[in-house]
């Protein structure tokens, strides 16, 4: 995909286009996000108590699995025109490096916590477990939000 | 539920000192009004969901199939909520 591609050239010259892009970004960082809340209270044990943290887990890591690809990809599309200024940003570089922790932390780790046994309970282990996934992600948000006023 | 009003709290407020630190430029922004407009009806649909469905919950709620009714509002819901984003990401580029 060269730099002068005729699709490129559709997404930098149309007004709406990535506007519309970055619209369906924010769709699915409302899922991952929201659904990391949801887990993430249900992991440290505050709230959602009543529901098994087995039934929440495979249902709610669907959604956030799917929320986190939508954003990759339209993330993907809103850089793709424009790679020079995106890549001069600090907001961005952070942003990438804080995703590359959030998500190998996601994959690594908590994927496995919340499928285990343990995950019912509120333990401090699975506190940790809760605060590192919450922060993670929202510093992937807060740098996103940052990039456009670092210039 | 209890989760979702502490979240539409934060929002309010901070969509509220937000719109005190820019209020001039922001009023007349027709993607403004659209999000506003959308946003009370949200409200509308929502109350539509308390009056009308949420008192017989308990009996549909175990069984695999939601009312229509309650299908159509959590539809329309979800398309209100994806409006007020796109909208707020579009108020930047009207001027």
């Amino acid at each position: 995909m060269s730099y002068d591609s005729h699709t490129i050239d559709i997404l930098r010259n149309s007004k709406y286009a990535i506007p519309v892009i970055q619209s369906f970004h924010l769709f699915g960082i409302t899922l991952l996000l929201g659904s990391m809340v949801i887990l993430n209270l249900r992991l440290s044990g505050i709230g959602l108590r009543q529901i098994p943290m087995a039934l929440l887990a495979k249902q709610v890591w669907r959604l956030a699995i799917g929320g986190l690809f939508l954003a990759m990809a339209t993330g993907f599309l809103v850089f793709l025109p424009d790679p020079a200024r995106y890549a001069a940003n600090y907001a961005f570089r952070t942003k990438m490096v804080a995703l590359c922790v959030a998500v190998g932390f996601q994959f690594l780790i908590y994927r496995k916590v919340i499928r285990s046994g343990a995950a019912e309970s509120g333990s401090p282990h699975n506190i940790m477990v809760a605060c590192c996934s919450l922060t993670s992600w929202f510093l992937v948000g807060w740098a996103g939000r940052a990039i456009a006023f670092l210039g | 539920m209890a989760g979702a009003r502490k979240r539409n709290g934060e929002l309010g407020i901070t969509g509220l000192l937000l719109f005190f630190a820019q209020a001039e430029k922001v009023y007349t922004n027709g993607y403004f009004r659209v999000k506003m407009l959308v946003l009370v009806l949200v409200g509308v649909n929502a109350l539509i969901y308390q009056l009308k469905f949420y008192p017989a919950m308990a009996e549909w709620d175990l069984s695999e199939s939601v009312p229509r009714g309650a299908q159509v509002i959590a539809i329309v819901s979800l398309a209100f909520w994806m409006i007020v984003i796109a909208c707020g990401r579009l108020m930047a580029y009207e001027l």
